[in-house]
């Protein structure tokens, strides 16, 4: 036993140092995409209520101009969307600490969301590059940020590796920090051409009524939140390819039904409303090229314009 | 790269595997969770001196690592255990042959009543629903959201083996509740096998474990090579697997035969390697696991191959459902029928879904013209390495190889396809590009955009014919220590930085 604990040990502590060697490697790189999160915060921070916070996946990042809304509707506005992957619950303690009286939050999220696809992996690189972050995991994701574990450590063993055999690893546009502006908003793939030969990959959405409701009662809980500090809610479908619409349509329409029947934030677009044919897109079924955005943020603009007239009605 | 479509590639498995399984994210075998895990179970259950301390850490951490997956699952498992240990203790006790018939029933309508619950329901109801709308009569029947708890089909075949082997008079019955609850929730083989029987795990549970070095170096031996296997070649030939099989109407018929392929080495690099490791981990708490894995791709014929692949499983079929239909001691035609209803039932318990049952059914069909065939001819001892002596295989046997490699990647498409619809649109694709010239250029440019994953394969095959007489290439190696370290520690590393890319879901998890 003695031996084995022995030779083992010695095995793991060679591993360790090979590990140290090659993670000194490592390409420190401040313009990592999950880097644009630092601004995203500082932004929100520095800017008073009333805002118009934008709170979802890449669909958003790459989905408007925000500028635009700000210019159009009169209202600050802080996009703080950037990754699918992070997770609803992540993405809404990023902004429930800062809301404020008068804020107004639209949230967007991709219908993968409404399934089981979070991933602790990416929640770690956006914690790589803004550690404060690690406040806005909840408890009961720790357990999922564990099991992840691996792939962060592979991520990083890789990119060493990479690295020190002298392959390209830094961050390429439009997925960097510097592709943003001082919104929030993606804009550096607005010159950028799409690969017309490169078809939109679509995966399988997978998502049922629990997996939905999940989320729908993390939304009303927000929606609590907001109303206790003052601040509305409201949700937006994302854009998406009409093609992924339509091989998917049972599963959005489930989704969709549910969010009639349960949620209690109002819904400013329905999803027929956000079908976009495939001229509008960048390089993914949500990310949108500038002639998308365009299309979007009208679409947004007159929704959120409705709703802001409306509100000023009530409250006269 | 699409960031969306990139993190979904690198999230996935297959597709199934996700739907049916209520987490994609999990300890196992393969995550960093897991070797905490172990290394405190190790240590806890080495500290302890007494046979009982030993078998409640396992049994203890055996149920928290199911319960890793949700909790609710652990009740299930414990009632089955339960049903299935008073069921064996009663019919110790019992002479009544009708008493007897009577609690073995029980035991069976409970397991397969759970297992039919969670697996089968909607199955059921979704068919029944389309029978009566086919009939024209309008029945309200509604599906259910299930989870389908992970591994229940393996632990449901283990417990239900233990109670007819009891009624059989083949084993006694186990007294201590605790030994009998460990052995089945044993956690290096609970969620996939492989399916142990009695007979073989039990009294390893009945007597004081003294710690092996060499039963520690060995399984430490699996556990690499089998995580070499999963996370290196498995986990990358998803991504191509995944990609085109997610994309059928756009994939040339070229590049489906290419994903097939390469799908039958996934599979096999998965699941062995998943075996490898949960052997390998039971080893260093000087447990030995059954075999379930003996290179079946070199296998000379479809019924070789079946005596090679997850021998647990076919074992288990073999001795609970073809030999009690009659098995071979009925004449050929009957014969004939019990392998076509025993690889049909093989096919439904890997999944609820019609594409399983006629993958059964293609591998029945290839399995018939070999039994008529093989006559009363000695068959090739499964416990033996395949193939003949030496480096380099004959023309012949290399042949037969390639037929039966042929035949079973068919079979995986239907398999690894969504739907029926979907295979049969595969196969004709490849049937339309296989006929077309043009498109065997196409392949031609295929193959060689695909060397990397090709290159993965080839080295599995040359690693495993060369040592094919050890069942892991690392005891092979007749090299002095430091240079066998040395490559001990290169295989960490290569496993790090090109294996490090999936959640490490397993394929079988899902059934």
């Amino acid at each position: 036993m003695k031996k084995f604990v022995v030779e083992m040990s010695l095995f793991v502590v060679v591993q360790f140092v090979i590990g140290l060697l090659i993670v000194v490697n490592y390409p420190t790189n401040d313009n990592g995409y999950y880097a644009a999160a630092k601004d995203k915060h500082v932004r929100l921070a520095s800017t008073a209520s009333p805002r118009l916070v934008l709170v979802g996946g890449s669909n958003l990042a790459f989905g408007l101009k925000s500028g635009v809304l700000q210019d159009k509707l009169g209202i600050n506005v802080v996009n703080m969307a950037l990754h699918a992957r992070l997770g609803l619950p992540f993405m809404l303690n990023e902004i429930t600490g800062q809301l404020g009286r008068g804020d107004v939050v639209l949230i967007s999220l991709e219908y993968e969301q409404f399934g089981q696809v979070k991933s602790g992996n990416y929640v770690m690189r956006a914690l790589q590059h803004r550690p404060e972050s690690i406040n806005f995991i909840e408890l009961g994701d720790m357990k999922e940020l564990a099991d992840s574990m691996h792939l962060f450590l592979g991520s990083i063993a890789r990119k060493s590796f990479y690295n020190l055999v002298g392959r390209d690893t830094a961050p390429h546009k439009p997925y960097t920090r510097d592709s943003f502006n001082q919104y929030g908003d993606v804009v550096c793939h607005y010159k950028m051409d799409r690969d017309v030969d490169r078809r939109f990959e679509m995966h399988a959405l997978l998502v049922n009524e629990r997996s939905a409701r999940r989320i729908i009662k993390q939304l009303n809980e927000f929606k609590s939140i907001c109303e206790s500090k003052g601040a509305s809610v409201f949700f937006a479908y994302p854009s998406v390819l009409n093609e992924y619409y339509f091989r998917f349509k049972p599963e959005i329409e489930l989704i969709d039904n549910l969010m009639s029947a349960e949620c209690d934030i109002p819904r400013i677009t329905g999803p027929e409303e956000s079908i976009f044919n495939e001229n509008y897109f960048y390089d993914s079924i949500y990310h949108l090229n500038l002639s998308g955005i365009d299309k979007r943020t009208n679409i947004l603009v007159e929704k959120l314009d409705v709703i802001k007239n409306y509100e000023l009605v009530m409250s006269q | 790269m699409a960031l969306w479509n990139a993190c979904l590639c690198r999230g996935k498995t297959i597709k199934a595997t996700i739907q049916r399984n209520s987490h994609n994210q999990n300890m196992t075998f393969t995550t960093i969770t897991f070797f905490l895990f172990l290394l405190l179970v190790f240590t806890v259950h080495w500290r302890l001196k007494t046979r009982l301390g030993q078998n409640l850490t396992l049994l203890i951490s055996s149920y928290l690592f199911y319960s890793w997956w949700d909790y609710r699952f652990c009740v299930l498992m414990l009632v089955s255990s339960v049903v299935d240990y008073c069921v064996g203790r009663l019919l110790a006790g019992s002479t009544n042959v009708h008493r007897r018939k009577c609690l073995l029933l029980v035991s069976i309508i409970t397991n397969i009543g759970v297992l039919g619950f969670f697996k089968y329901y909607n199955f059921f109801i979704e068919n029944l629903a389309s029978l009566t709308n086919a009939m024209g009569l309008e029945v309200n029947l509604r599906t259910l959201s299930i989870i389908l708890p992970v591994g229940i089909s393996f632990y449901t075949f283990q417990t239900l083996a233990y109670t007819i082997d009891i009624y059989r008079n083949k084993i006694k019955p186990e007294r201590s509740i605790i030994d009998y609850l460990t052995f089945i929730s044993f956690f290096p083989q609970l969620v996939a096998g492989p399916i142990e029987r009695s007979k073989n795990l039990l009294p390893q549970f009945k007597v004081h474990r003294e710690f092996s070095y060499d039963q520690g170096k060995l399984g430490s031996k699996m556990i690499l090579w089998g995580a070499f296997k999963k996370m290196v070649i498995a986990d990358n030939l998803a991504i191509v697997v995944d990609r085109t099989y997610g994309s059928v109407s756009d994939c040339s018929g070229g590049l489906l035969v290419l994903a097939t392929v390469f799908f039958a080495f996934q599979i096999y690099c998965d699941f062995s390697g998943y075996s490898d490791i949960a052997i390998g981990t039971a080893k260093l708490f000087r447990i030995n696991l059954m075999q379930n894995f003996n290179f079946p791709y070199f296998s000379k014929n479809i019924s070789e191959f079946w005596r090679r692949w997850h021998i647990s499983l076919s074992t288990w079929f073999r001795d609970y459902v073809y030999i009690p239909l009659g098995g071979s001691h009925k004449g050929k035609f009957r014969q004939c029928v019990n392998v076509l209803a025993t690889f049909m039932i093989s096919g439904f318990w890997h999944g609820a879904s019609w594409n399983f049952v006629l993958w059964g059914l293609v591998n029945g069909v290839a399995v018939i013209p070999v039994i008529l065939l093989e006559g009363k001819k000695r068959r090739t001892n499964p416990a033996m390495p395949p193939g003949e002596e030496g480096i380099f295989p004959s023309l012949s046997y290399v042949f037969k190889v390639a037929v039966t490699m042929s035949i079973i990647c068919f079979s995986w498409i239907f398999f690894r396809a969504a739907d029926i619809s979907e295979s049969f649109a595969i196969i004709s694709r490849i049937a339309g590009g296989i006929a077309d010239w043009k498109s065997i250029s196409i392949f031609g440019h295929t193959l060689a955009g695909q060397s990397k994953y090709i290159s993965l394969c080839v080295l599995l095959i040359a690693a495993e014919w060369l040592t094919r007489s050890q069942n892991n290439p690392f005891l092979c190696l007749k090299v002095p220590r430091i240079v066998r370290l040395a490559m001990y520690s290169a295989i960490v590393w290569i496993i790090v930085v090109f294996g490090a890319i999936s959640s490490g879901q397993f394929i079988y998890f899902q059934f």
